[in-house]
């Protein structure tokens, strides 16, 4: 937990992290279950880091620019923003893991090493 | 007034789908492009790029031709064609731009004026195949089926030098074509339900749903 939270603000950050958890972790099931197709199923990975990447730099930026949401000191903002990340992190893990349980290879097979589509910079021409 | 209220709804609908669909088109064509280029069944680095390109182009492509054919079956001949000229007239034009933003991320030397000829011609050559295909059939879902498995896994991919690709073993092959027409799908089913849930609100009743 971290140490420069106010009492009140770890609570609010464990509440934040639970809820993230419980979503994220709720649609990977949802992938799981239904997603059959080892493409597919890569793809959604590569969109996940897309998203997350994303959003992180969106946050990162409004820290930087002290654009909070209203209520929220810049330290438990930046305690979400790696609670949050640490959620992500989870949810991929867990993604990697079901791609090679459901389908008996690597998932990346399909992706680059940074588990997005294949970067190859500098060839084309 | 009523017509006008339901063209600019298929334009807002439209909008929204197509964004979604080309993302999501760019994203498949680059894991399975990635795939191919790591089990070594593409080796050419332009190819590679050439292939996700046309891929990405194949699949929206396919999306708004199961879409239209929707919106044909549910709203009639009239709606259908101002649906399609929408897509056509603002969509596919800039679907090039977009391809090449989703490729540039990876390969910042890529621009659309690269990717536009490339684009132009597999559109055309897909126009072309789909005329020849609608002379047998006028289900979209015969004319889908043939003009992947058959007219561009074989014809199309071949006498672009893609001939590991072609030869790709047929479990593999199969596995590909199949992902192809769920990804299709799945947009599909996605597009439907947007466009049912805005005509059943503009209908003020639910609109029917198979």
């Amino acid at each position: 937990m971290d140490t420069n939270l106010t009492s009140e603000e770890q609570g609010q950050l464990k509440n934040w992290v639970a809820q993230m958890e419980a979503g994220e972790m709720a649609q990977v099931q949802d992938l799981i279950q239904n997603c059959n197709v080892t493409f597919q199923f890569a793809k959604t990975h590569s969109v996940y880091i897309k998203d997350w990447e994303k959003m992180k730099g969106q946050m990162e930026g409004n820290l930087e620019n002290g654009v909070l949401p209203p209520g929220v000191s810049a330290n438990l903002f930046r305690a979400i923003i790696d609670g949050s990340d640490g959620v992500m992190q989870r949810k991929l893990q867990k993604v990697r893991d079901a791609f090679e349980l459901k389908f008996g290879e690597s998932i990346y097979n399909y992706l680059g090493a940074d588990g997005k589509t294949k970067k190859l910079f500098g060839i084309f021409g | 007034m009523f017509r006008n209220t339901k063209t600019n709804l298929l334009s807002d609908v439209a909008r929204a789908y197509s964004e979604r669909t080309l993302n999501n088109s760019c994203e498949f064509s680059g894991v399975v492009s990635s795939y191919l280029l790591q089990k070594r069944l593409i080796r050419d680095i332009h190819k590679y790029y050439v292939l996700q390109m046309i891929l990405a182009a194949q699949l929206y492509i396919f999306a708004i031709f199961s879409s239209g054919y929707f919106i044909f079956e549910k709203l009639g001949q009239e709606r259908h064609d101002d649906f399609m000229q929408i897509m056509h007239d603002y969509y596919i034009k800039n679907a090039t731009r977009r391809v090449a933003a989703f490729l540039a991320e990876y390969e910042p030397q890529i621009t659309d004026e690269m990717v536009k000829p490339i684009v132009d011609n597999f559109i055309e050559w897909n126009n072309s195949a789909t005329r020849a295909l609608r002379i047998k059939s006028n289900d979209y879902r015969d004319i889908s089926s043939a003009l992947f498995t058959e007219i561009f896994m074989d014809s199309f991919l071949a006498s672009n030098g893609y001939d590991a690709l072609v030869a790709l073993d047929k479990e593999k092959r199969e596995e590909l074509s199949s992902t192809i027409r769920d990804m299709v799908n799945s947009f599909g089913r996605e597009f439907q339900q947007d466009v049912i849930a805005r005509v059943s609100t503009l209908n003020g009743s639910p609109a029917k749903e198979s």
